[in-house]
């Protein structure tokens, strides 16, 4: 390898240093060019070259060590020698995460092994290495004199006088101010020395890229023309940073990279130094419950839009309405619900860095206990360690998950359990997952988690838990990491309206906050479900104070109207002429309302006469409705040919040539007074905040003289305008239907002068009291009667349908009833479903041509001219009843007590109160006179019982 | 070797192409002083200059890929060159003067330094043994960000596996000047420039919460306060839905570009008619650079669309059976109505398009693993990692 150097002519005087410098400088080059791939061969030619003295002989020496750090290749032209010896990673070799952590390690073993003596010797080839003084010692530093046999005899004798003296030696400086070691420096925090461990087991390790060497030569000779004992020091420093490696080859085929500043690597064959990534803190899995479980919406400036702030992650949906009164069991809930899970693994995570894993989810819903505190003090999820007393175990379910690719709906994998083998999911990060899991049979888990209205303090959370695998190891793939999420409660949704598939407001929502009535209903549904509130006495007294004490009753005056109390936030109920315009409190939408015109942009209440208030109700089903919108509406929801005709009849609103006015019989109200406590209150409520100024609003009450109230009889409103001949609403699969009705109830219409019976109808489109012929030509109905013994319960006949009202006397009886119509606003709801149930999806019957009919109790008088298709104000002149003679042998009579109130007895013809008891009042046809015509004996009590008060 | 003219006007010597495409720094070596022999004193003089550019490119090297100095492509908001310090951004932040720099003020050149960089190191010294001089001419270090257009038959090019991730053009010019007087007694300069690549950063973007369309319905004028829908499933004012993106850097290096490619699909069952829509969201908003460590998020929107049809058919047995396992009765194919709670309709997709690398992240290079399969196959199909997620579609209730 080393020669013989014979100098040549020099431009330099007498021998110098450039002597020894050209020929170090040679032997150098000679050294480097048997090494392969040579980088600085060319330049360090033209340096010996150019030596002309000591300085030139610098980069030479140095040139030398760094060629000794930075030629790293071996004999396959990888870059596994040298400083890339030095490199250590925080990942295993087989490890697939490009970011890593890249140090280089000092440790004195490992450098002697990584640079021996020999390697120090090659790179001096010109030089013997000798013992350093002790103030040279160093695990990177080494001394040399000249070898002057290799030289030629002229030149080897002014190197003799020269007498050159290297002490080469490389220094590994920290670079990063930051570093602990820095702010020992005591003059530096650049460039300090790193500490060379003597420790292979405590190595020193620093940041690859936070290191740069420091190759010194020191030159000592004894110049020219001296005395030998005059020694010249000549030295320099070369910086040598270890990004100038560029890249090292590990044994796998990898690259490792210090400073990330090179090639990026389709293939994920190399290691970038990323020191900033922690790895301690990266959980390998995120998974997210999704809050796609809509709760609520909400109006937006005549728009509905959804309230996405009150989404939820998991919930028991309710597909039917139940009153809330009702037991628990009736709830029936969707037959199945979904959970789903984002999922996105992160190789880059604390546990393992591998591109991908499995997870084997385990699904389970249980009762949350929330947190308990360990015995080290750590908060545990009680949900891991609960135990099987309180695990919930769900009949059945099946796990599907979405990979997600390049299509919707391209990947979709659903099983069964088991086998459990078939429920991992394969995870890699180069793509995120959706983990859905449906709950199915969810009824009978839906039942448990949504008990007590779901307000129960430990709710029910659906908990997903995983164990990784690790799929490095393919023969044997171990779980090595398990964990679990638990969503926030299961959140229930109840219908809020019958109809619980419909496209609208306040559908469904919170189980916790789910109405008392369904939010759609015409009639209060569950307040006569509710045999308490059925009982529920009437308010007693329509008081006189409220008017003018002078103020005498007449039948012109046995109207009544209510005031918001303003102190009690009841009621207070007077009586009124009948024929006074006031604003009108209905039963509509689930609530007591007073009816108001909205077609202005200032809402007010419609003033009408107390005749007029059932078609007022009535009308508040109203709707005036976008033509274009609406029929856009139905074409998203698919063909429907029947849509358009029905669209086309729809009368034309009055001044909006682009809507359409009409009745929706769906959506009609009633006049119908509220009668239970919490009724009136409500009723209150929503008159202060509607219309706070008004004082005085009819509700569905009359009185009689002694200023007890009775339920006005619900007469059948919306007569034969064309407007009131349609219904639209959507059907059980959210499907709209849009109807016209022609039907009519068959019946007799009643003829002048002659006193005329009711029938009682319900139907989407009829509902109330219809006046007939007390004799029916061609129609028979079954009769409304109420039993004649405790709880005097309404019900309707079997199989005794006349044609004739006054049979309703000997039918009734003939099913221990009597013929009396319901004498309280519940009542008559009461009645309404006896005539035909509402729908379990709608407020209202389902739909049928044939209109059902039942006969009640109650006359018209024989003045009036009353015809089926006549005005609303025809009706009800005076509330008439019919007169029906007390012929049962269990009359009662009726006395009042000293508190006021109604109780019965039975009837003594022979006693002076006629059976009352002796504190009591009785009831006598005086006291009843005046309460309507020809209705003597027929009353309410306070505790809801009806009662015959005998002719005396 | 070969030689060509930087944007300083200097000649600079490159001595290996494809050096600091492989990560490597010593690219460049100029030397603007002749190498012409003469008087010791000042040879020994121009000598210790060269030492000096090289311990201050070496310097600057490590500035660099430690993030102290950072450059965009783009420039900076109030500067009119691409680089800037930016210790004060790194996390403790450090200040120049830790490096013995001094910013030279001048807004329309390279960022420049005067630095102390002329020190002495006794590697014997048990602790400490840097000395620093008082350099009386100090060196100046300057960094520039230089596109490749111009040097592209210098530096070579990246290997043609690697060219899918990366697509990063540009090189940080690192030249040190260090003055010395010349034979003649004159100033001089000496010169050296390296370049190097800036490190790069990676890009990870968590997964979003589940985006989701909220529709809206027309409804009539009426007394009810709970009003039907008179009018189809819309969607909401502005027709977007919202999703809220986060984005972290795993390092080693700064991001200052991150456009992610976004993709709607919808579901063809009630979109019909609808296309893919494939658009661009920048990640970083008006942030400049993202550095590592560092997370951010934004809130991107997508389009929401008004579905046309409103009913679609769920075919679960299919997969089902393809499970080879009995088929529950409830998983027969039913054809449903959108009216239930919810819906997916569709999905956001963000990716890289690998085709645009530049136009999507600087530094264009990435570090992340891509399958071979799409390394291989249709360039135009080749993306990086997937984020995805579902829209639901949430009706009006």
């Amino acid at each position: 390898m080393a020669q013989k150097i014979i100098l040549g002519k020099t431009k330099a005087p007498g021998f110098t240093l450039v002597e020894v410098a050209v020929a170090l400088g040679l032997l150098a080059t000679s050294f480097l060019g048997t090494l392969t791939a040579l980088k600085y061969n060319q330049k360090n030619k033209n340096q010996a070259q150019n030596i002309e003295n000591s300085s030139n002989l610098q980069p030479v020496l140095s040139q030398g060590l760094e060629n000794f750090i930075l030629n790293v290749k071996d004999a396959n032209k990888n870059n596994t020698q040298a400083l890339c010896k030095l490199f250590v990673t925080s990942a295993d070799d087989d490890v697939d995460s490009p970011l890593v952590e890249i140090k280089i390690v000092l440790e004195e073993s490992l450098l002697k092994s990584v640079f021996p003596d020999k390697f120090w010797d090659d790179a001096f080839p010109a030089w013997t290495r000798v013992s350093c003084s002790k103030e040279n010692q160093g695990v990177l530093t080494r001394c040399f004199k000249l070898n002057y046999s290799l030289l030629s005899e002229a030149v080897r004798k002014k190197m003799e006088s020269l007498n050159p003296e290297v002490v080469a030696s490389i220094t590994p400086l920290g670079v990063d101010p930051l570093d602990p070691l820095a702010a020992n420096s005591d003059q530096s925090k650049m460039f300090y020395p790193l500490p060379i461990s003597k420790d292979p087991k405590k190595p020193t390790q620093v940041d690859a890229k936070k290191v740069i060497f420091k190759l010194n030569s020191e030159l000592t000779y004894s110049p020219s023309g001296t005395e030998s004992s005059i020694r010249k020091k000549d030295d320099t420093a070369k910086l040598l940073w270890a990004g100038d490696v560029g890249f090292c080859n590990t044994a796998s085929g990898k690259k490792l990279s210090p400073t990330a500043t090179g090639e990026g690597d389709p293939l994920g064959r190399t290691f970038y130094n990323s020191p900033s990534f922690d790895p301690g803190i990266n959980p390998p899995l995120t998974v997210i419950p999704y809050k796609k479980q809509i709760q609520t919406g909400i109006a937006d400036n005549g728009r509905i839009r959804t309230d996405l702030e009150r989404n939820i992650e998991a919930s028991c949906n309710e597909v039917k309405f139940r009153c809330k009164n009702d037991s628990e069991t009736d709830r029936v809930f969707k037959p199945s619900f979904y959970v789903d899970f984002g999922l996105q693994y992160d190789s880059r995570n604390s546990i393992k860095a591998i591109p991908s894993t499995r997870i084997a989810p385990d699904f389970t819903i249980r009762q949350d206990a929330g947190l308990a505190t360990s015995a080290n003090g750590s908060k545990t999820d009680v949900l891991e360690t609960k135990g099987a007393d309180t695990d919930f175990a769900l009949d059945d379910f099946t796990k599907s998950y979405f990979e997600f690719n390049d299509h919707f709906y391209n990947k979709y994998f659903t099983t069964t359990k088991p086998p459990a083998d078939a429920a991992e999911m394969a995870l890699d990060d180069k793509k995120t997952h959706q983990l859905r899991v449906r709950v199915v049979n969810a009824n009978n888990a839906c039942q448990e988690i949504c008990s007590d209205d779901n307000l129960k303090s430990l709710p029910y959370k659906a908990r997903l838990a995983y164990t990784l695998w690790d799929v490095t190891n393919k023969e044997s793939p171990n779980g090595y990491h398990r964990e679990y999420l638990s969503t926030n409660s299961i959140g229930c949704t109840a219908c809020y309206m019958k109809n619980c598939s419909r496209f609208g407001l306040r559908t469904f929502g919170p189980m916790k906050e789910q109405p008392a009535e369904p939010l759609d209903a015409s009639l209060p549904e569950c307040a006569i479900k509710n045999t308490a509130d059925l009982a529920q006495p009437i308010p007693v007294n329509a008081t006189t104070a409220a008017i003018d004490a002078t103020t005498v009753y007449t039948p012109q005056k046995s109207c009544v109207a209510a005031s918001p109390d303003p102190t009690s936030g009841s009621l207070s109920f007077s009586f009124r002429d009948c024929s006074e315009k006031l604003p009108v409190l209905c039963f509509n939408y689930g609530r007591f309302f007073v009816a108001k015109n909205v077609s202005n942009s200032t809402v007010s209440p419609d003033r009408v006469a107390f005749a007029d208030a059932y078609e007022r109700c009535y009308k508040t089903g109203g709707e005036k409705a976008p033509v274009d919108r609406l029929r856009e509406m139905y074409k998203q929801q698919g063909e429907n040919p029947e849509f358009e005709t029905n669209l086309k009849n729809l009368p034309v609103a009055g001044g909006d040539s682009d809507s359409v006015y009409f009745v929706n019989n769906a959506n009609q109200g009633i006049f119908l007074a509220p009668q239970t406590t919490e009724q009136i209150k409500n009723a209150a409520q929503n008159i202060k905040v509607d219309f706070p100024s008004e004082t005085y609003v009819w509700v569905g009450y009359r009185t009689d003289e002694n200023f007890k109230l009775w339920a006005a009889p619900p007469i059948s409103g919306g007569r034969n305008a064309a407007e009131n001949e349609f219904s639209l609403f959507f059907d059980p699969n959210g499907r709209a239907r849009l109807a016209t009705h022609k039907e009519k109830p068959d019946v007799t219409p009643p003829v002048t002068s002659q006193i005329g019976g009711y029938v009682l109808t319900h139907h989407i489109r009829h509902r109330g009291l219809v006046p007939v012929k007390m004799v029916q030509d061609r129609s028979s109905f079954e009769f409304l009667c109420r039993k004649s013994t405790a709880p005097y319960e309404l019900f309707k006949t079997t199989g005794k349908a006349s044609k004739n009202q006054n049979d309703g006397i000997s039918k009734c009886k003939q099913e221990n009833g009597v013929f009396v119509p319901p004498t309280t606003p519940l009542g008559w709801v009461k009645a309404l479903t006896l005539v035909a149930e509402p729908h379990s999806n709608y407020p209202h019957p389902e739909p049928s041509s044939v209109i059902p009919a039942l006969w009640v109790g109650l006359q018209t008088d024989n003045t009036l001219v009353v015809d089926i298709n006549g005005t609303p104000s025809s009706y009800l002149k005076d509330g008439t009843y019919l007169s029906v003679p007390p012929t049962d042998a269990n009359v009662k009579v009726m006395c009042e007590t000293k508190t006021g109130f109604f109780v019965s007895k039975p009837y003594d013809s022979g006693a002076e109160k006629k059976g009352c008891p002796d504190d009591a009042k009785w009831i006598n046809t005086a006291a009843l006179t005046g309460m309507v015509n020809k209705t003597r004996w027929l009353l309410a009590a306070d505790d809801g019982e009806v009662f015959y008060v005998a002719d005396p | 070797m070969r030689t060509l003219m930087s944007t300083r006007g200097q000649a600079v010597v490159v001595l290996s192409a494809g050096l600091a495409l492989a990560g490597a720094f010593m690219a460049i070596v100029l030397n603007r002083g002749s190498a012409q022999l003469g008087d010791a004193v000042s040879e020994k003089s121009r000598q210790n200059a060269r030492e000096t550019a090289e311990k201050a490119v070496a310097l600057g090297g490590f500035l660099v890929a430690n993030n102290l100095v950072l450059c965009r492509e783009d420039g900076w908001s109030g500067l009119s060159r691409k680089c800037r310090w930016g210790g004060d951004l790194v996390s403790p932040a450090v200040d120049k003067s830790v490096y013995y720099l001094e910013q030279q003020e001048g807004s329309d050149q390279p960022l420049t330094f005067n630095a102390k960089i002329d020190f002495e190191v006794d590697p014997l010294k048990a602790a400490g043994g840097v000395k620093l001089s008082d350099s009386k001419s100090p060196v100046k270090i300057s960094f520039d960000l230089i596109n490749d257009s111009k040097i592209k038959n210098l530096v070579g090019e990246v290997s043609a596996s690697a060219k899918p991730v990366d697509q990063d053009h540009y090189f940080v010019a690192i030249t040190a000047q260090v003055p010395y007087l010349d034979v003649k007694g004159n100033q001089n300069n000496f010169d050296k420039t390296s370049l190097l690549r800036r490190p790069m950063g990676t890009p990870f973007l968590g997964l979003p919460e589940s985006p989701q369309c909220p529709a809206v319905c027309s409804t009539a004028v009426s007394e009810g306060p709970h009003p039907e829908c008179r009018g189809p499933q819309d969607v909401a004012d502005g027709n977007v839905g919202s999703v809220f993106i986060t984005v972290t850097n795993y390092g080693p290096g700064p991001i200052y570009r991150l456009n992610y490619k976004k993709t709607v699909a919808y579901d063809k069952q009630y979109f019909p008619d609808l296309k893919p829509v494939v658009s661009t969201v920048n990640a970083m908003a008006t942030q400049e650079v993202l550095m590592p460590g560092q997370s951010m998020s934004v809130s991107d929107v997508f389009p929401c669309v008004k579905p046309k049809t409103i009913t679609k058919t769920v075919v679960e047995n299919e997969t089902c059976s393809r499970r080879r396992h009995t088929c529950p009765a409830n998983l027969n194919p039913v054809s449903t109505s959108i009216s239930s709670h919810q819906e997916e309709v569709g999905d956001v997709r963000y990716d890289f398009d690998l085709t645009k690398l530049s136009e999507s992240l600087e530094p264009a290079r990435l570090a992340r693993r891509i399958d071979k399969r799409e390394v291989e196959g249709d360039i135009d199909q080749a993306v990086t990692e997937k984020t995805t997620v579902k829209i639901h579609y949430i009706p009006t209730h």
